[in-house]
């Protein structure tokens, strides 16, 4: 209450230089501004419009009786001033950490006019917007699942927004609006409403997402939006050994050698519409110089013998995926191997 | 008046006088020499069949013992201003899956562990006399990760079963008797990631499902859940930085926006740390007042250093993987990294991680409160190597750097420091 007194002072000798009917106000002025709520002839707008934390915002206030940059302004955060003058109709100044709310008012008085307030709280909120497509990637895999053609996109947003300054509101009690591509969602969005999941774009297509948070008040809001891309899927190649396993830090190159005699090749499907590399919704083609092998236990793998005969020979091996629920997935690599020692330890 | 007499005494008391200047001149002179002879012996600043003999030179024998003199004084200043000079060590040279920096108990106590991919075979390594010991004999096979837990006493070990599952099994290692077996103890099937907490004596993990992802705390045998966190997303990589604080940053992509949270592990609150940054990695100091994270877009691969507290970035001029950066715990402004001499034009984290590429990596020493970075050693330049590091790690001394040769697994360390006694590492230069 003192630095909101103190602050009203200040703007009043401010004032009195420039106004005659400042001065007049008096004792009674100060009552007044103490007591004027926010004034609809006085109107600040800010950019962004729903600012997050440690977020610089841009104030502006407009005046419907007259031109405000003709007039004496003063800016006051939480009562406190922190600028004034003839014409400063805009301020610029930085929120704070979630939670502390803050009381935007500005004071200005025109030419022959009375004195305006108008206040404004803000309350910086954050809302996080989180997507995955529902692709595959292998086991130990640490990177995200990118988006294929016509695969399932899971989305979520985290909101971060203050009921008070000790308090967050919880997921359950905000409202989520969501739209794709600027078409409101109204099946998907509601109270609680933080996740959906929906069919993402297809062939070469993107889908715009946008969430908009909200307390059940509407008073304060926070909004975020994610381009969705589609993509190929694709597979690479992976060597396995009996003891080391799946060797994931070496994807075959497209020209290789390697030691036999006995191979075992896999192949990852990286981004396809599936949960597992053994799905029944794909179809493994495996090739070794243009015939058709047969896998055995599992299609994505081909297990096969190199005789001496082919030793320091280039054999070229072609494996193609595709998904059987959704054609527009398909993947295709196509390796040349030198078999270099077919006599040498493949166990490690 | 002079007679002959007086001239004969006067002329033999000169004559006296100068043989004892001579005697002394030549005694002094082979001190002289003697003790030039033992400065050099004690040097060896000279070969004994050096090119430069004491008796061969022309020049006078005073002038001789000055430029020695000024030689080995000269050559004792080099040595004392002689910068140490890291060297590259190979330190196990059969595919590795992961490996764990202890932290000391003893002074100057410097033990590694680590599990061999193909027999799951556990390791202790004494990083200074470069003695290794096998601690457990129970047989695993293609293990893909190993988890540390009590600070080296427990071990989960990771592998794909069968049916393509991921299995993790856990085993205590301080009960392990030589050639004793023992066994493991099963976890839940397809937990996709677990890390240790600080103190090693609880673990966090997830699980996946339908519903998204679910992360508990347990102890290391995966007993006792609590459930504390859960996602509709269900890709995240994890890192407990704090007693009190675990990292959750959503897996990363190329020009994909990540973002990470920190979980507060006594009641599961969750809050923003950064977001909308592509490909993002994130790497926590030890105390959590920094935190170094990467992005990749088509801008490139660059590396930046947040402030927690002010939430104030700067970029850092290298350009590498977060992943690939360690923490100093001695000197929370000092991190390494290492950073790949070239970069290839392809889509990180992605490549890399899908093993389409491997880097030629340089190791680098970075000030982040200056942001300041210099170079500690090149492989390529030094020993002709290209290493691909994953997993750096520093050895409790900071001592050493160890860490994994992506492209071949195997473990590896540079030394930082000098040692104060003889060092007996064998150096693996080829």
């Amino acid at each position: 209450m003192k630095v909101r007194f103190f602050s009203t002072l200040i703007i009043l000798l401010l004032f009195s230089t420039h106004s005659a009917n400042a001065v007049s106000l008096g004792a009674e002025g100060i009552k007044d501004l103490n007591f004027i709520t926010s004034s609809t002839d006085a109107t600040i707008t800010i950019t962004p419009e729903n600012p997050g934390p440690q977020t610089t915002v841009k104030a502006e206030l407009q005046v419907l009786a007259g031109n405000a940059s003709s007039g004496n302004i003063a800016w006051l955060l939480n009562g406190e001033v922190m600028e004034s003058g003839k014409g400063h109709n805009k301020f610029t100044f930085k929120t704070g950490a979630i939670g502390e709310i803050l009381e935007l008012s500005a004071v200005i008085q025109l030419p022959a006019s009375p004195i305006f307030v108008t206040r404004l709280n803000i309350n910086p909120s954050k809302v996080t917007l989180l997507y995955e497509s529902e692709t595959y990637t292998p086991p130990f895999y640490q990177g995200r699942p990118r988006h294929s053609p016509e695969s399932f996109v899971r989305l979520s947003a985290v909101a971060e927004i203050a009921k008070n300054s000790k308090t967050l509101y919880q997921p359950n009690n905000l409202i989520y609006l969501w739209s794709k591509n600027g078409v409101s969602m109204p099946q998907k969005s509601g109270l609680g409403k933080a996740t959906i999941r929906i069919k993402g774009p297809g062939f070469l297509g993107s889908h715009l997402i946008s969430v908009r948070v909200q307390d059940t008040g509407g008073a304060t809001r926070a909004t975020m939006s994610a381009i969705i891309e589609s993509e190929r899927p694709k597979v690479l190649v992976y060597e396995k050994k009996p003891l080391l396993g799946i060797d994931y830090s070496n994807a075959l190159k497209n020209e290789t050698s390697l030691s036999g005699p006995d191979l075992n090749l896999v192949a990852e499907p990286y981004f396809m519409g599936s949960n597992s590399r053994e799905s029944s919704t794909l179809n493994y083609l495996w090739k070794i110089g243009g015939e058709v092998i047969p896998t055995q236990d599992k299609q994505s793998e081909l297990l096969f013998n190199v005789d001496e005969s082919k030793q320091n020979k280039q054999l070229t091996i072609t494996v193609a995926v595709n998904n059987l629920k959704n054609l527009v997935q398909n993947a295709r690599s196509t390796l040349k191997i030198t078999i270099t020692d077919t006599l040498s330890n493949f166990l490690f | 008046m002079f007679n002959k007499h007086n001239i004969y005494i006067t002329a033999s008391v000169v004559i006296g006088i100068l043989v004892f200047a001579l005697i002394g001149w030549a005694l002094f002179l082979g001190k002289e020499e003697e003790s030039v002879k033992q400065e050099v012996a004690n040097k060896r600043f000279l070969s004994e069949g050096g090119s430069i003999g004491l008796s061969s030179t022309k020049t006078t024998f005073g002038k001789l013992v000055n430029t020695i003199k000024n030689d080995i004084k000269k050559s004792i200043e080099k040595e004392e201003d002689t910068v140490f000079k890291p060297t590259l060590s190979q330190r196990h040279s059969a595919p590795i899956a992961d490996f764990f920096a202890a932290s000391a108990t003893a002074p100057e106590e410097d033990t590694v562990y680590f599990t061999e991919r193909a027999t799951g075979h556990v390791f202790k390594l004494n990083s200074t006399n470069n003695q290794t010991e096998r601690i457990l004999h129970t047989t695993v096979t293609g293990i893909q990760e190993s988890i540390w837990t009590n600070n080296g006493h427990g071990i989960i070990r990771r592998y794909l079963d069968e049916k393509g599952n991921i299995a993790s099994t856990y085993n205590e290692l301080s009960i392990i008797k030589e050639d004793e077996d023992q066994l493991a103890r099963y976890m839940l099937d397809n937990i996709t990631s677990i890390v240790p907490s600080p103190s090693g004596n609880e673990i966090f993990y997830i699980i996946e499902n339908d519903d998204g992802a679910y992360g508990y705390i347990s102890n290391p045998t995966g007993e006792n859940p609590k459930l504390i966190w859960s996602s509709w997303i269900r890709s995240w990589n994890s890192a407990w930085t704090t007693d009190t604080q675990i990292l959750l940053t959503q897996s990363p992509s190329f020009g994909l926006g990540g973002a990470s949270f920190l979980i507060n592990t006594e009641n599961g609150d969750e809050s923003s740390i950064i977001s909308l940054i592509p490909g993002l990695i994130t790497n926590m100091s030890p105390s959590g007042n920094m935190l170094i994270y990467s992005s990749a877009s088509s801008s490139g691969l660059s590396l930046f250093v947040r402030d927690t507290k002010t939430n104030i970035d700067k970029k850092i001029a290298l350009s590498t993987l977060a992943q690939k950066c360690v923490w100093s715990k001695v000197d929370e402004k000092v991190m390494y990294c290492f950073v790949p001499n070239t970069l290839p034009k392809l889509r990180y984290p992605d490549s890399w991680y899908q093993g389409v590429v491997h880097f030629n990596d340089s190791l680098w020493k970075v000030d982040v409160l200056t942001g300041e970075s210099e170079k500690v050693f090149e492989p390529q330049k030094e020993n002709n190597l290209a290493i691909d590091a994953e997993n750096p790690m520093l050895s409790s001394t900071e001592k050493y750097i160890f860490f994994i040769n992506k492209s071949d697994q195997t473990l590896w360390s540079i030394k930082l420091k000098a040692d104060k006694q003889n060092d007996k590492i064998k150096e693996t230069t080829e």
